[in-house]
This record gives C-alpha cells, sequence and structure tokens, in this order.
C-alpha cells in the first residue's frame, strides 16, 4: 500500500485531487457536457486502487467525495458516502486483481461509475427525499465515457508516478 | 469485541466512515416539516421497535389489566362521572361568556358606526313594578349618564333614562304605557307619535285613514321627540286597524325588549340620515299596441283587431287571455266614425261631391237617449270610462239598452247599428263593439 500511494506521493496525491476538483469546477463553464463527468470520481477509483489497501480507499474516496460535497450547495455528505463506498469496493478489488492492465481499469471504472450512480440516486430518493430521475441510456453512455477517460487520466497519473 | 473489529477491520471502518457521514448528512438536511432528517431517521428506525414492544407487553398485560385486576375501576368510574359533570357546567358557562363576549363584539361595532356618542351599559335588573316596562343598568351618573338620555340597541331603540342614580340608571322601556317615541313611517314618510301599550307591541295614533301603511313597513325615529335621534330603527308595522278617522297601527319594536342584556346609553345624540330603500311601486298594464297593417282611419276595427290578436297571440303562447278591456278611442275617432256610418247610410261620400251639393242629412240615426227618469241624459261616454274589467252596465249604459230596445236597433253599439239595422253583427260582437254613435 504504502509503496504504491508513496510513489505517487503525498504532494502528487493531493495535487492530482485539487487538480480534478478544480477541473470539474473550471472546465463546465465552457464545456457544457464536462459537468456530465465526474473527475473526482476517476482520481478517487485510481488512487483506491493503487493504493492496494481497502481502509487507505475507502479513506480517500471519503476525503475526495467530502471535499466534492464542499464546493457543491447541497449537503455535505452525499458524495462522500458514495466515494466512501467506491474507494472501499476499489480498495477491496485491487487486493485480488491486477488493475494495471487498461482493459480492467476502463471496465472496473465503467462499473464503478454505475455503482456510483445507484447509490446517488438511493440516497438522494429513499435518505433524503429529493425527486430525481434516472436515465439508463444516459447513464451507460456516461459510463462509457468514464471508461474511455480513465484511460487518458489513469496514463496521465502513472505518468506522474514514475516521474515522481 | 476487538478481535471481532481486528477481523473485520476493513468492515468496521467502513461502517464508522459511513456511519459518520450519514450523521452529518442528516443533521443537515431537513424536511419540508423542518424537521431534521437525523430525527426522522432516528424516530424511523426506534418507532418499529417501540411498537413491538408495546404489542407485546399489551399482549401479556391486557388480560390481566382489563378482566382480573378491576379494583379501582368503580372508584375511577365515580371520579370521572364527577369531573363530567363539573365540565359540563364548565362548558355551560364557557358559552353563555362566549354568547355575551359575542353580543358584546356587535355591540361595540355597532357604537362605532352609529354618529352619536354613546357609553355600553349592562340591564343589572328590572323594574318593581309589575305593570311598567323598566329596567336597571349599570351606569349612573358617576359614569356621566343624564336623565332622559336615550337607550338603544343594535336591533333598535329600546327605552330612555328617566333616573339616574350613583352607579346606576332606570330606564323606561319604550314598550311601556308611558312611554311616546316621535317617529317616521319608511313609505309614506308619515310623522307621528308611538306609544307603548304595556305589552310588547307599541302602537302609533292619529294617523289618517288615508294614509297607506302596509304591514311590514319599518319605522324610525324621527328626531321630533327631542330625545332620540333621528335615524334610529324603531320597528316594523305588524297590523293595521282602521278607525272613523284615523288609523291604529301597531308595531313590533325590534329590539328584544324583554330580555335586554346590553344596551348603549346615548350621551350625545346626532341625527342620522334614514336608509333609503326601494319602494314599492303599484303594478302597470300596458294597453295592446295597434297593428301597423290596419286602416288608420278605421280605429274601431283597428283597437278590436288589435286587442283580438294580443288575445289570440296570448292563446297561442299558452297564456291565459287577456281581460277584454275598452277599445281605445279618441272622441275625434267616435265623431270619425259617426259620420262615416252616416254617409254610409245615406250613400254619401265625403270629399267626391261636388261644391254646392246638399250635403248628408247628419240628424238621422240619432238614437233617442232616454235616461231612466225619461229625461235625456247628457253624458254618455261615462259607460266608457268604466274600469277595466268592470262588466256591470252603468246607469246611461242601461239607459241606452233601454232606448235601443224601444228603436228595435238591439245592441249597445248606437246609432251606426241601428243605421245598419240588418242584423249583420251578432250580439257578441255587438258587446264587444265600443259604443261610437251614442248620442251626444
Amino acid at each position: 500500500m504504502a509503496r504504491d500511494v508513496g510513489s505517487l506521493g503525498p504532494v502528487g496525491s493531493v495535487g492530482a485531487v485539487i487538480a480534478a476538483l478544480a477541473l470539474q469546477v473550471y472546465l463546465p463553464q465552457y464545456l457544457g457536457f464536462i459537468g456530465n463527468l465526474d473527475l473526482p470520481l476517476l482520481v478517487a477509483i485510481y488512487l483506491a486502487l493503487m493504493s492496494r489497501n481497502v481502509i487507505v480507499g475507502l479513506l480517500i474516496g471519503a476525503a475526495i467525495g467530502l471535499a466534492q460535497d464542499s464546493l457543491t450547495d447541497g449537503s455535505v455528505g452525499v458524495f462522500g458516502i458514495l466515494k466512501t463506498v467506491i474507494g472501499y469496493l476499489a480498495g477491496t478489488i485491487s487486493l485480488f486483481m491486477e488493475v494495471d492492465h487498461p482493459g480492467a481499469r476502463s471496465v472496473l471504472v465503467a462499473l464503478f461509475f454505475l455503482i456510483h450512480q445507484v447509490l446517488f440516486w438511493i440516497v438522494e430518493t429513499v435518505l433524503l427525499g429529493n425527486e430525481i430521475s434516472m436515465q439508463p441510456v444516459l447513464t451507460l453512455i456516461l459510463a462509457a465515457a468514464h471508461a474511455g477517460l480513465a484511460l487518458a487520466v489513469f496514463s496521465l497519473l502513472d505518468r506522474l508516478k514514475k516521474t515522481s | 469485541m476487538l478481535e471481532f473489529f481486528a477481523r473485520y477491520r476493513n468492515v468496521s471502518v467502513l461502517v464508522a466512515v459511513l456511519f459518520l457521514q450519514f450523521v452529518l448528512l442528516g443533521y443537515q438536511v431537513k424536511r419540508n416539516d423542518d424537521v431534521r432528517v437525523l430525527r426522522v431517521w432516528t424516530v424511523a428506525a426506534i418507532t418499529p421497535i417501540e411498537i413491538a414492544l408495546k404489542a407485546v407487553s399489551s399482549f401479556v398485560t391486557a388480560p390481566w389489566q382489563e378482566y382480573v385486576w378491576l379494583v379501582d375501576t368503580r372508584e375511577q368510574n365515580q371520579q370521572l362521572r364527577e369531573q363530567v359533570s363539573r365540565l359540563k357546567l364548565e362548558n355551560q358557562e364557557f358559552r353563555r361568556a362566549l354568547t355575551r363576549f359575542g353580543r358584546e363584539a356587535e355591540l361595540v361595532d355597532f357604537q362605532t358606526k352609529i354618529l352619536s356618542e354613546s357609553i355600553l351599559a349592562e340591564a343589572i335588573g328590572r323594574g318593581s313594578n309589575p305593570n311598567s316596562k323598566e329596567i336597571f343598568l349599570d351606569k349612573g351618573s358617576r359614569h356621566g349618564v343624564k336623565s332622559g338620555m336615550p337607550v338603544i340597541t343594535p336591533d333598535g331603540i329600546a327605552g330612555n333614562v328617566q333616573a339616574v342614580y350613583g352607579g346606576a340608571s332606570l330606564v323606561r322601556l319604550i314598550s311601556d304605557a308611558h312611554a311616546g317615541v316621535g317617529i317616521v313611517l319608511e313609505d309614506s314618510q308619515t310623522r307621528g307619535v308611538m306609544k307603548g301599550t304595556g305589552s310588547g307591541e307599541c302602537r302609533i295614533d292619529y294617523v289618517g285613514d288615508e294614509i297607506a301603511v302596509r304591514v311590514g313597513e319599518k319605522v324610525f325615529t324621527s328626531g321630533d321627540d327631542r330625545i332620540y335621534p333621528k335615524g334610529l330603527a324603531v320597528g316594523e308595522v305588524t297590523r293595521l286597524e282602521q278607525g272613523t278617522e284615523f288609523q291604529r297601527i301597531y308595531v313590533r319594536p325590534f329590539a328584544a325588549l324583554d330580555r335586554l342584556d346590553d344596551v348603549l346609553i346615548v350621551t350625545a345624540g346626532i341625527h342620522e340620515e334614514l336608509p333609503e330603500i326601494p319602494r314599492p311601486q303599484p303594478p302597470e298594464y300596458l294597453m295592446p299596441s295597434p297593428s301597423p297593417s290596419q286602416d288608420g282611419a278605421d280605429s274601431g276595427e283597428l283597437g278590436r283587431n288589435a286587442l283580438e290578436s294580443s288575445q289570440e297571440s296570448a292563446a297561442t303562447e299558452g297564456q291565459a287571455p287577456r281581460t277584454k278591456w275598452p277599445v281605445p278611442m279618441t272622441d275625434a275617432d267616435r265623431l270619425k266614425e259617426r259620420y262615416r256610418a252616416i254617409g254610409a247610410a245615406q250613400g254619401h261620400r265625403f270629399g267626391e261631391g261636388e261644391p254646392g251639393t246638399p250635403p248628408p242629412d247628419f240628424n238621422i240615426g240619432l238614437i233617442p237617449f232616454v235616461g231612466p227618469n225619461g229625461q235625456p241624459a247628457s253624458d254618455h261616454t261615462a259607460a266608457n270610462r268604466k274600469p277595466p274589467g268592470d262588466d256591470r252596465p252603468s246607469d246611461s249604459e242601461s239607459a241606452s239598452e233601454s232606448s235601443i230596445v224601444d228603436t228595435g236597433a238591439g245592441g249597445s253599439g248606437g246609432a251606426g247599428e241601428a243605421v245598419q239595422s240588418s242584423g249583420e253583427q251578432s250580439t257578441e260582437e255587438a258587446q264587444s263593439t265600443p259604443p261610437t254613435l251614442a248620442p251626444q
């Protein structure tokens, strides 16, 4: 665990998270479709997978989720819960399978995105009582988009890790 | 325990982190009813357990408590009965108080509406004389009450102050036999004096028989008595008695004089305008309009046809046919009809003879119009001036009929029918024909 995360380094990890959050906030002003993407989710998945540790993974997810919540006007804790679960799952899976392969990463990212969206719907509707509609087709398209984008993001982060 | 957490460390940490975030989330978010979601979740989690525990305990203890352990039941039942009785009494008191507050509010509202200055008073007793209509009020000279001040209610006037004491005053009601009020009748604006009768109603005397007063007509104060301000409601006419010269008008006061409670004592009276109420109009009869297709010269036929056509149209429309009114004719119409009949009898055509040709004899066909006393009647037109619907023959008509019998002309038509003594017109038709050729 310490080996992989340490390779990226705390500064690199924090920098990646901050960059993802900043781009998530900044880019949609000029590129509207970016608003449908969840860049912090990709970073959380990457860091959790690379950590090879369940607890570290869920804590990374919780931290990124709470940070993302703090940048929204919604309740703090929604994305924290979601990304905690995603970090936990990513950390768990990283213990049992090789996650350096691009195909495996893409599939995992797509899967995690779907889980993320389902959990989001459950939290919003069941726990908070907000009526939101589930759009399956759009969700699947976005899952594929995240899978494709993850290849580029993960590759970039891999290079940062090697550089560091 | 520690071994459990050590064994399931990952899951434990996950649950702990999620729990903390759930708490954080639930503390922030409020439902629409302004209750925090955290509280909703907690209640939702605890309530089913409480319900289950309660159901179990009830299942166990209910048979014992409801069927076996009834030691205190009788005593509790007695206490509850007493409590119910006490609460009923309290409820009645509260209802009375509520009604009283409602009346006082109504009185205060009325007090603000009238122009006169007044003070609120409460009836605290009745006069000792059983034959008089008097009440005691709880306001006296200390409150500014003076003798003669009128006492009113939102419904109508009640009486005036007769005697003033320190903290009370005696009021003579308008129904007292010695009370008098200057009034004005609503419709006829007739002024008069209303006196009490000692009973529940009052009476207005000295209103002439010729004054039309209707039952239900409202009566207001006129201000003439220098006691009651003008324009206050007094009562309404309940019945009338015609006398030889004056009629007696009985009035029921609007104010509930036999159960007065809260009243207003008018300390500075100001006259008010009488309310404007639309007055009833007598029914009007509209004569049938003449048919434009008829010749204007034949006004007799014209009117007759118009009347018949209006009756036919009324029958067609399912309405009852109108009463046969006299055909409207002027004196010029009658004269024209007379001349035409005279000309037709002599074969004379008006306006076609050469100058110098003799005119027709206008004296033929005159029926000797003899009255019952053998003297010629001077004015037969009274027969035509009968009120509508009056089928009784007038004196002149009777005389005319008798003269017709004498001459053998038949019908009441007069000279025209007498000249055309061919009997073409039936009796019924002759009755509907106006007596246009009666002697002038």
